[in-house]
């Protein structure tokens, strides 16, 4: 391992660590917040590991918060175990099994479109299975499912999900920045770039995107448990929902889509602005985000990260005398 | 002559009722610069697409290494060791240089060895040091020109298909591109070309194969083929001294 | 058997004017209009407005509405979308129309709240008897005011200098803008004549079924599977589409069970990209692989 990536996985743990002991100070409201953000910057991360390294941008993504969700709840309800370990690893467990298996069941079909064609196919899917999970009685989507109450009582719920969400999307971020620097990682940006050079050169972009589309679907599974157990009772209408696909989208684009931070400072930015600064205002969050995305697409198309790098140049550039960029 | 690397029997290509490429048989000797000129929709483009596996034979066979690669996917191809230097370069322009040539070391033939040095020697070979960590969307052609040679050697094939990699170039950097090419071959490469720049054609290839209207009209060592008539006819006309 | 795609076809009448505003937006821009299925769901929630506010029978809303269609269909292209394709890529225009779909589906849900709404005018309840069939009137009135746009929507293109312009348009913008077409301002009529179609589609379902602000995406997929089925920027293609679409969904409805309608809508969206990505009748489908 390099020196930079030493300091990196140094600079992330301590990170990591920081948050996880602000988690024992943290109001419950705070934790809430902290939550909300974590949860979000995770199914962000799972959106990004297609959308950002590959650009093939799923509009449907909630199909995988849903599965997993209704995967933990089924599976919780069939098999009532004791002990917050075990009822966590087998409703995180089932989830990411389910997600991965849709994926896999999908993939191929899918991948083979490209552009707007899988961006809107993606969409068709989250349809199909949002209405079979209402559909078919034995998911009781339309009901809703009740998932058992897992955190321990000697510690509080706010704080018990803050912990395993900060878990979770230290995970999610892990297998992403591993998969950036893999091959894998090296073939998916090839891909975004110029999908048949990439294959001329030899890249089986085929694999490749099954692979990032297990990978994506599988945490945004595991996100989809946790989301679940935190609220305690779902349906259909709550986890199926274009708005968590289109959040996560616009995360990442709020962000930057140049880099893993791009969806993590989307997701604290935009979890801030509409969660806690406009709270109040509930009933207008789908139009809000709406409006953000409009104004991001046209003012800021490289994010809040690159605003920041070309504000960064600029000053640089300035200091030294001279325009750096060639541009 | 050393045994043929890659050999082409009969292949031929229609699109409806057009023959862009006609039952054309050639064989490529390894280690060495093989030419394929012609007139404009020659077929030369079209046969560099058949023999990456881009667009599918209508008929006949290819075979690299005595195995038979038609009917192969691009990329299975790639591995196997041709590599492709497309005419206008396609560069992953998000990329740096370093980058985009590692994506061929990693994705080369054999899979990732060596990554570290294949891409260094990639862009060694290419000349393109110093703009290594420089996105590709700011190289010039030539230095595009140039990377699209290095992402192609970075794959570590033996036989690499160079698509009009002087065009658009100036003299110096012709001749830089060209001594790369030979260089190539010193270590072991085999290179095909395609290329109008007929002074170059002469003075860099071992062989020439001369393409007309799909078909193959001459095969032979490049003064032999300057002098056969109809080559002359067909594709030098009035310019031919 | 016979009742059953006898109400396919008069289902598809509609489906066809809900796609072809999409064909032919997509058939032209390239852009595919994630907003699509709020101009239809708009249409039914403007023509329930009109009916309950004035008492103004559908058929007749169907006039102030797709004008209102084409206003706002023709703004949000010279304003939204153009600007959004030039800043960006085919893909922020793609992220606009979502975002933008989402702002009025929030503001709908907010006036109207997501409770099943429909419009049902006094001949919403007649039907007539022929042998074992049995035809609504709203239905065939829908159906026949569906053959009469699709129609007149093909006549536009074919036979008016503004037709005759969006179809060299949608085979070369640049041939086009050589021969002195105003690319910009075709653009802005083809978004105005596609939003049209979608709004006054949205009367046409109002009057035959109930509807919710949050079905927009089912639309507007719907639309784009319409589009697979009979190819891209045609009114032929949209018809032909449209009718298998809604044969389909019936057959599913009446003998598989209407939980199905959906996942046998999006095989059949499946199969045919990856078997046929240009349609039955064939046109040119330029991104899709």
């Amino acid at each position: 391992m390099s020196a930079r990536a030493l300091m990196s996985v140094a600079l992330g743990a301590a990170a990591v660590g920081g948050l996880a002991w602000l988690g024992t100070v943290l109001s419950p409201f705070h934790l809430r917040v902290g939550l909300s953000i974590f949860l979000s910057a995770g199914m962000a991360i799972g959106w990004y590991i297609l959308g950002g390294f590959a650009r093939y941008y799923s509009f449907g993504h909630t199909v995988f918060v849903g599965v997993g969700a209704f995967a933990a709840a089924l599976t919780l309800q069939t098999w009532r175990f004791d002990g917050w370990v075990l009822q966590v690893a087998t409703g995180v467990g089932a989830a990411m099994a389910a997600s991965a298996v849709l994926a896999a069941v999908i993939a191929l079909p899918i991948l083979r479109l490209r552009g707007h064609y899988f961006t809107i196919a993606m969409l068709a899917v989250a349809l199909v299975c949002a209405e079979a999970a209402s559909a078919f009685p034995v998911f009781r989507g339309s009901i809703g499912l009740t998932l058992p109450d897992v955190a321990p009582p000697s510690v509080r719920p706010e704080r018990f999900f803050y912990w395993m969400s900060l878990g979770a999307v230290t995970l999610a971020v892990a297998v992403a920045a591993l998969i950036a620097r893999a091959r894998l990682g090296y073939g998916l940006f090839a891909i975004r770039e110029d999908e048949d050079a990439a294959q001329m050169l030899g890249v089986p972009t085929t694999r490749c995107k099954v692979l990032a589309f297990l990978a994506s679907g599988t945490i945004t599974g595991l996100m989809g448990a946790l989301y679940a157990l935190n609220l305690g009772y779902i349906t259909t209408d709550s986890v199926f929902r274009g708005a968590l696909s289109l959040d996560m989208i616009v995360n990442s684009l709020v962000g930057g889509m140049g880099s893993l931070f791009g969806p993590l400072v989307g997701a604290v930015v935009m979890t801030l602005l509409t969660k806690v600064m406009l709270g109040d205002f509930l009933e207008y969050h789908l139009a809000i985000t709406g409006l953000i995305v409009v104004a991001i697409v046209f003012l800021a198309p490289d994010g809040l990260l690159g605003l920041a790098e070309k504000a960064w140049r600029r000053v640089r550039g300035g200091n030294a005398g001279g325009g750096a960029d060639p541009r | 002559m050393s045994a043929p690397i890659l050999v082409a029997e009969g292949i031929t290509r229609r699109f409806g009722q057009l023959a862009a490429v006609a039952d054309v048989s050639f064989a490529v000797a390894e280690r060495t610069v093989t030419s394929l000129i012609g007139p404009n929709g020659a077929g030369k483009s079209t046969i560099f697409n058949l023999l990456t596996g881009y667009v599918p034979l209508t008929g006949g066979r290819i075979a690299f290494r005595g195995t038979r690669i038609d009917g192969l996917a691009t990329h299975r191809i790639a591995r196997l060791g041709v590599a492709r230097a497309f005419q206008i370069a396609r560069p992953f322009r998000g990329l740096s240089v370093r980058d985009n040539v590692k994506v061929g070391a990693l994705y080369g033939r054999d899979g990732p060895r060596d990554v570290a040095a294949a891409t260094e020697r990639g862009l060694r070979l290419a000349g393109l040091e110093a703009v290594a960590e420089r996105p590709a969307a700011e190289l010039t052609i030539g230095q595009l020109r140039r990377m699209e040679v290095a992402r192609a050697i970075a794959a570590r094939p033996d036989l690499l298909l160079a698509d009009e990699p002087l065009a658009g170039l100036n003299p110096t950097e012709s001749d830089e591109v060209l001594a790369s090419l030979r260089g190539l071959v010193g270590e072991g490469m085999t290179v095909l070309l395609v290329e109008h720049d007929m002074p170059a054609v002469m003075k860099v290839s071992d062989r020439v194969l001369v393409l007309d209207a799909g078909r193959l009209i001459a095969d032979g060592r490049p003064e032999d083929v300057t002098r056969d008539p109809r080559v002359i006819e067909a594709y030098l006309g009035a310019e031919a001294p | 058997m016979l009742q059953t795609i006898v109400n396919g076809l008069l289902y598809g009448g509609t489906l066809s004017v809900a796609a072809v505003g999409f064909s032919l937006i997509f058939g032209v821009m390239n852009v595919i209009n994630l907003a699509h299925g709020v101009f239809v769901v708009g249409g039914a929630y403007a023509a329930l407005a009109l009916w309950t506010g004035l008492r103004l029978d559908p058929i007749l809303a169907l006039v102030p509405i797709m004008a209102g269609g084409f206003v706002v269909g023709a703004a949000y292209q010279r304003f939204v979308i153009g600007p959004a394709v030039r800043r960006g890529s085919p893909v922020a225009a793609l992220l606009v129309t979502f975002g933008l779909s989402l702002v009025v589906v929030n503001g709908l849900t907010i006036v109207y709240s997501s409770a099943v709404r429909n419009v049902s005018p006094a001949y919403a309840f007649f039907s007539v008897r022929i042998g074992d069939v049995t035809i609504d009137a709203v239905r065939a009135i829908a159906f026949v005011t569906a053959l009469v746009l699709i129609a007149a929507l093909a006549l536009f293109l074919r036979t008016t200098v503004w037709g005759r312009m969006i179809r060299a348009t949608a085979q070369s913008e640049l041939a086009a803008r050589l021969c002195g077409v105003d690319a910009r301002r075709v653009y802005a009529l083809t978004f105005g004549v596609g939003s049209a179609f979608a709004a006054g589609s949205g009367v046409l379902i109002g009057m035959i079924m109930p509807f919710t602000p949050a079905e927009e995406v089912q639309w507007t997929v719907y639309a784009f599977v319409v589009v697979v089925l009979g190819g891209v920027g045609s009114p032929a293609g949209a018809m032909l589409g449209g009718l298998l679409l809604g044969l389909a969904a019936t057959l599913t409805q009446t003998y598989v069970g209407p939980v199905y309608t959906n996942v046998v809508m999006f095989m059949i969206l499946l199969a045919m990209l990856l078997v046929r990505p240009n349609g039955i009748l064939g046109s040119a489908f330029r991104a899709s692989r």
